[in-house]
């Protein structure tokens, strides 16, 4: 009787901090599950079953590399768009992250200024029309470097 | 390839190594703790070197072969200097060999299934955080709108450097420090070359070392299960992954508080005044004010905390001996942010320079924002990660809770100074120009961030170990069954 009872009592003793640590595997090795996720994504678009669209900040880095070999070193551009999203902070900062060391500034008012067409229905010449710009080189993928009216 | 793309940062690391050897716990330099003494190193590098990219901006300008040739040579004269105190101390006497493991009877099914865990989830961890640093090679929002974008200037910037602390960028934060930056940028020019792995692998650095560091500091002051434990508590933390992988600064800060809360721990431990563990407390805090502006916030807490903390239990002069060398640590940093902040990016961070005596007394008297931050917080804190608080005070009831007066100063030290750095950040919710809500919604996940490392690191320094709860099990058991037998009678 007693060996039963002091075997129960020690077993609950032991029991306790074994249900403890067992709580704190089990939930980190649950939520490790959450960080599968994004593995799951990036398999299956590299396997084809989803296609492949790369973030902004990499397609702005694609896009805007050709500019940032023919703008000058330094110094400060303008930056016009075709559409309001294009002036969203996200936008010009990945405009700006792809650029830098030139400084991008919104608007027209500088003898150099980025263009920035993202839609296929935009006219070119209506776009340049619009913002009295003129074009200096179509770099293709919707980049254009325009000669501006400084302030 | 690899050893190629790491050569930048490994003379810094070995330098550092050999500082945390120096100054670090256990009877050898190198071999005593040497995962302690790596994630310390982790954070010492990337401090140090980008303390010494700045000031060669500073006095050399952008040239890439002066600052090779420079730091080449201050690499040459502090480890040969290193090596000279070393060599004296190589084998330290017994009176300082104090900070051995604490020699616990780790259950072996116990300790095997923690070490079973801790690898699943480190691989799931290391898994997540690759193909998250593939999926956005630049890092999630504010990584390439401040941080790595004020790293391309710096390193590209030749002698317009300066022209990222202009207030043209669309994000004008020109008052943010360099350590993350400058980092990057140091990484970039000693390659001649931007890849982008390289802003991921310091971000990597940063969140593997923080949990490196919570989980080898246990397994010193507690024993191997406690710093298992907290490993894996860490690693299942999903936000400190996905976060840690975004590239922001929030996760180095955590671990600057972290490894400066580790540092007095393991000062309490060593055996009389250990002034290299306090300097290099003073250094981690300082970098901490190097990394983020809520780093800043952070050095007169510690000094607060360790005030309140050491002059009740030991008196003014031992708090006065201890801040000496606390100071020459932090001075040594400090003085390259002061700097910054006042020749560099002069101007107040938009949450300081948006106050005003009228507007301020009258948020602070606005019983509603108090209601909602502190909704917010409780909210945060009950489900933050996984697991939240909530599992930790059950695991805490389970166990139970120890008062060990070795520990005693270390652990007060991490409470005040966490409770303080809370209460701070309460009271930036409620005088916040930008609204109470929006500041929760952008900031608190981040704010938590900051502390969540030191809190995991500090509840585990407090609660028993499962040893010493089974311990107290049996002993408890041998008396209840005496007890039983003596009513049986």
């Amino acid at each position: 009787m007693t060996s039963v009872a002091s075997s129960v009592v020690k077993w609950i003793g032991t029991a306790r901090p074994a249900a403890g640590v067992l709580l704190l595997i089990l939930i980190s090795l649950f939520s490790t599950v959450k960080l599968t996720k994004p593995t799951e994504q990036f398999a299956s678009r590299f396997a084809g079953i989803v296609e492949v669209v790369p973030d902004r900040g990499t397609l702005y880095e694609h896009r805007f590399s050709v500019l940032r070999a023919v703008l000058p070193r330094h110094g400060t551009v303008g930056y016009v768009a075709d559409q309001d999203s294009g002036y969203s902070d996200e936008t010009v900062m990945a405009v700006q992250y792809a650029l830098a060391p030139v400084l991008v500034e919104r608007g027209p008012r500088h003898a150099l200024v980025v263009g920035n067409i993202t839609q296929p229905m935009t006219d070119p010449q209506q776009f340049l029309r619009q913002r009295n710009l003129t074009l200096i080189k179509d770099l293709g993928q919707g980049v254009l470097l325009l000669e501006g009216a400084p302030r | 390839m690899i050893v190629s793309l790491l050569l930048p940062i490994l003379p810094p690391l070995a330098l550092s190594f050999l500082l945390a050897g120096l100054w670090g716990p256990g009877p050898h330099p190198f071999r005593s703790h040497p995962l302690l003494k790596v994630c310390l190193a982790v954070g010492l590098a990337l401090g140090v070197s980008s303390c010494t990219y700045f000031g060669w901006l500073l006095i050399g300008g952008p040239s890439r072969m002066g600052l090779m040739v420079s730091e080449s040579l201050l690499a040459i004269a502090s480890s040969g200097l290193l090596f000279y105190v070393l060599q004296k101390q190589l084998f330290r006497t017994a009176q300082h060999s104090d900070s051995t493991p604490v020699p616990g009877s780790d259950s072996r099914w116990m300790f095997g299934a923690l070490v079973a865990c801790t690898a699943v989830t480190l691989v799931t961890a290391l898994t997540r955080f690759m193909f998250a640093s593939l999926l956005t090679p630049d890092g999630d929002v504010d990584a390439p709108a401040i941080w790595n974008l004020r790293a391309r200037f710096l390193a590209r910037g030749d002698e317009q450097w300066l022209d990222s602390f202009t207030g043209l960028l669309a994000t004008h934060v020109p008052d943010y420090p360099l350590l993350i930056p400058a980092s990057i940028a140091r990484w970039w020019t000693y390659l001649g070359d931007e890849p982008a792995v390289v802003p991921a692998l310091v971000a990597m650095l940063f969140t593997f070392a923080t949990i490196g560091l919570a989980a080898s500091s246990l397994s010193l002051l507690r024993g191997r299960t406690q710093g298992l434990l907290a490993g894996v508590v860490l690693l299942g933390t999903p936000f400190l992954i996905r976060h840690g992988a975004s590239q922001y600064a929030d996760v180095p800060l955590g671990f600057f508080i972290l490894a400066t809360l580790v540092v007095f721990c393991l000062h309490e431990r060593a055996a009389g005044h250990r002034p290299g563990l306090l300097a290099m407390a003073g250094l981690l805090t300082g970098f901490a004010a190097w990394t983020k502006n809520e780093g800043l916030f952070f050095v007169p807490i510690v000094i607060l905390a360790r005030l309140l903390v050491v002059v009740p239990a030991r008196g003014w002069l031992t708090y006065w001996d201890e801040m000496r060398a606390f100071a020459a640590g932090l001075l040594s940093v400090l003085l390259i942010v002061f700097f910054f902040k006042i020749h560099v990016a002069p101007g107040l961070s938009p949450i300081l320079a948006e106050q005003g005596s009228a507007t301020t007394i009258e948020r602070l008297t606005d019983t509603s924002r108090y209601l909602e931050a502190g909704q917010a917080f409780f909210r945060k804190a009950a489900r933050f990660g996984h697991p939240g608080l909530a599992v930790l005070l059950i695991y805490l009831l389970l166990m139970g809770w120890r008062t060990n007066e070795t520990d005693l100063v270390g652990l007060r030290t991490a409470a005040v100074t966490l409770g303080l750095m809370l209460a701070g950040y309460f009271m930036v919710f409620i005088v916040t120009p930008h609204g109470v809500r929006y500041q929760i919604e952008t900031s608190l996940d981040r704010l938590w961030m900051h502390l969540w490392p030191s809190i995991v690191f500090l509840f585990f320094l407090f609660v028993k170990t499962p040893e010493e709860a089974m311990a107290e099990s049996a002993g408890r058991s041998k008396f209840d069954v005496r007890k039983f037998e003596v009513d049986q009678s």
